[in-house]
């Protein structure tokens, strides 16, 4: 008889690897034991509907409401400010869906900001930050840009006299050394970064008509129109659920379960000027390659009737003419400095190649738009400014 | 003869749970390494014929200098030398569960091996075959709740239609395609909401190899991804082509849809999917 030896080792380390991890599941679970019973982890309740998986929150910084109450607070001081006016309100501001009603945003120097605020929104489902910095993940990351940028100058944080300012305060006092209750010496500030990380990341909003129409089964949570307008949205005629889809109306969410996808940027024809001129490329700045001029990462849809104006510089006004704009295929500029055709930029993506609406349908899309703004979440007094600090 | 009385000793030696617990950590670590060395030397000893699997590779283009291909596949099953249908099974890992493995392939990522778990080893097999596409039950189910590979956003349409079962990224010269399949015509209240009928064109693709001599299944099944017939389809390309439903409003991606074997009203292969030209196995 021929003994198939290729099968003998195979059955045996089939046998080993079943042996193993029956082990090591044993072991895995008396540990749990173990520990279940001497240490309480400290937890966080997240708002969601039902079976949708949290975001990504980083080891080195776990949730807490103490963090987040801290958080809040720093949110609103305009002592984070170097002239003492500016707070992270001033340009997110919770009625406008923490973004603002400006196009260009501008920082406590007077200095124009390039690009125009977003919204905070699910900013903790974000697979990366910013509207267009492929490399920067961490919301502990990014609040240092406002805080220290000075191209452009945001807020222009004065460590010291701030650090000082806070140390004074009785309030604050209690509420870092509630947040951080094994440091020694809890203002500082990494410690105040993580607050104001943790307060962002609590801004969690899926209580929209159209979450409660989608999640929660309500039937009569959306009209006909608001369902006209999101089968036309969800459709392969006007592809916006291409680069706004999921559970975030962006792609470039992410969540506990989910795997990263490799088109998080896209140019969605606005610009294609003519001559040389001074242009924000968007993923360009880093990357270099010329495929990545004029690519940005799609924003979530959410709260979106809120945000106006619309895009990285808020060159649209209304959400009728971010429709017109899609429906067009891109954005042709007759004159003046950024004259040109963007609709021929040839790295528009090929999902816009404009559609046709009739008044109707483009009157059903506003329709679905409008709801999905969550009215709890502007109104939501844990996320409004907290009283006056003595 | 082992006695219980031994145990006496335990209650002499006072040993306070602190110390316990940290001893039984202490030999739990220990047993955790030792397993996963003893593993470790097993699993390389037999490496050689243990990844047998479906590897995935893209074919050679003569008009596309960029390709991103990405496709379910599942519902695999063997041909025993009898002819008859057995199921088999993916190995679970980040891209695959038992039923369904989803495969990426780039220019830079031009091969992809989706892991068989064998059922027992040395079977002889005469064919093997799976079918391109997410079987309808794992289509329209709740997306939030969706496994991998089905937790993948880019390969996601709608819960009323489900998956894009294929999708083909394509750039050439001046002409830049994409050619998205997956069901059409399915029919619901609104998008979020699953349909109750099957989709009018489920648009799932069977594929099958005969063999002519018996081969051990214990192997590495090499697939290409033809891209030789996407060059024959070059000239009818449009500029900006773009097939993600409505497929019969269009003549490239009419002509696309058939070059896979399908119907385009019924979504189905006409008799048999054995005209398309998508896969091919490399023996
Ligand atoms: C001067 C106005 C201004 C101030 C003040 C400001 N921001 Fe912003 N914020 C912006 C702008 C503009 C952007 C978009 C930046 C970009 O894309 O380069 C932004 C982006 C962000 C983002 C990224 C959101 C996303 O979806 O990617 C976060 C988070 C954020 N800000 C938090 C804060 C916090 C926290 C503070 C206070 C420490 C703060 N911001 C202060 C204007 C401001
Ligand atoms: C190819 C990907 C893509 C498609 C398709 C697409 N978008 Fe966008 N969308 C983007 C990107 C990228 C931005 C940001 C662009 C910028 O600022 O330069 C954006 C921005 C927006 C904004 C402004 C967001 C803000 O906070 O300012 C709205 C509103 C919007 N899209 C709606 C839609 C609608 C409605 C559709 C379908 C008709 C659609 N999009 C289709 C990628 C896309």
């Amino acid at each position: 008889m021929v003994v198939n030896l290729n099968t003998f080792t195979y059955a045996r380390h089939v046998f080993v690897m079943r042996v193993g991890t029956f082990i090591r599941a044993t072991v895995v679970f008396s540990l749990f034991f173990l520990f279940a019973c001497s240490k309480p982890t400290p937890s966080w309740e997240w708002d969601l509907p039902p079976d949708f998986n949290p975001p990504i929150v980083p080891a080195d910084n776990p949730m807490s409401k103490q963090k987040v109450d801290l958080g809040r607070y720093l949110f609103y001081e305009k002592a984070l400010s170097g002239n003492g006016e500016q707070s992270c309100a001033t340009c997110h501001q919770q009625q406008y869906a923490f973004a603002e009603n400006r196009g260009l945003s501008i920082g406590s120097t007077g200095e124009v900001h390039h690009r125009n605020a977003l919204s905070l929104t699910n900013a903790a489902y974000n697979k990366s930050l910013t509207w267009a910095q492929p490399e920067l993940k961490l919301l502990e990351r990014q609040i240092l840009i406002p805080l220290f940028g000075d191209q452009p100058v945001e807020m222009q944080l004065n460590q010291q006299k701030t650090l000082a300012y806070l140390k004074q305060s009785q309030l604050y006092r209690e509420l870092f050394q509630a947040a951080f209750p094994n440091d020694p010496d809890p203002i500082h500030l990494d410690n105040g970064v993580k607050a104001l990380a943790s307060f962002v990341r609590s801004l969690i909003s899926f209580n929209s008509p159209f979450d409660r129409y989608a999640w929660y089964g309500e039937d009569a949570a959306l009209n006909e129109a608001e369902i006209r307008g999101m089968t036309l949205f969800m459709s392969e005629r006007t592809e916006c659920r291409h680069c706004h889809g999921g559970f975030n109306f962006s792609l470039s969410s992410t969540h506990l379960n989910s795997v990263e996808g490799p088109e998080d940027f896209h140019n969605t024809g606005l610009y294609n000027p003519r001559n040389e001129v001074k242009l924000d490329l968007g993923l360009f700045e880093f990357s270099l390659q010329e495929k990545d001029k004029g690519r940005f990462r799609p924003p979530t849809l959410r709260n979106i009737a809120l945000t106006a104006p619309y895009m990285h510089d808020g060159s649209i006004a209304t959400l009728e003419e971010v429709l017109e704009f899609y429906a067009a295929g891109g954005r042709e500029i007759s004159e003046g400095l950024y004259a040109g055709d963007g609709r021929s930029h040839p790295n528009k993506s090929l999902f816009l190649h404009g559609f046709v609406l009739s008044e109707e349908e483009k009157q059903d899309m506003l329709a679905f738009l409008h709801a999905l703004t969550d009215r709890q979440f502007i109104q939501n007094p844990a996320f409004s400014a907290p009283g006056k600090v003595k | 003869m082992y006695q219980f009385q031994k145990y006496d000793g335990m209650t002499k030696n006072k040993v306070s749970f602190g110390q316990l617990k940290t001893l039984t950590i202490g030999l739990f670590v220990c047993l955790i390494v030792s397993t996963a060395y003893v593993e470790r030397v097993f699993a390389e000893e037999s490496n050689a014929q243990l990844s047998p699997g479906l590897q995935f590779m893209l074919g050679a283009s003569e008009h596309y200098a960029q390709v991103g291909a990405a496709f379910y596949v599942s519902e695999l099953y063997y041909l025993d030398q009898a002819g008859k249908q057995h199921s088999l099974k993916f190995e679970d890992s980040p891209n695959s569960q038992a039923r369904i493995g989803l495969v990426k392939l780039s220019n830079e990522n031009a091969a992809q091996t989706l892991a068989l778990a064998l059922p027992a080893a040395g079977q002889l097999i005469k064919g093997l075959g799976f079918t391109l596409g997410v079987p309808r039950d794992l289509n329209h189910g709740y997306p939030l709740r969706a496994e991998k590979p089905l937790n993948d956003a880019t390969m996601f349409w709608t819960w009323q239609q489900g998956y894009k079962f294929l999708r083909l990224d394509l750039a050439g010269g001046d002409k830049r395609a994409a050619l998205h399949l997956g069901a059409t015509g399915c029919e619901s209240p609104a998008p979020v909401r699953p349909p109750q009928k099957p989709c009018a064109q489920p648009n799932r693709v069977d594929f099958v190899w005969k063999f002519d001599t018996a081969r051990e299944l214990k192997n590495i099944w090499n697939i290409e991804l033809n891209l030789a017939y996407l060059d024959e389809q070059f000239d009818a390309l449009g500029d900006f082509q773009m097939c993600s439903g409505f497929y019969a409003n269009d003549t490239f991606c009419a002509a696309w849809i058939e070059s896979l074997g399908l119907d385009l009203e019924r979504g189905q292969c006409q008799s048999s999917c054995k005209h398309q030209q998508l896969f091919r196995m490399r023996l």
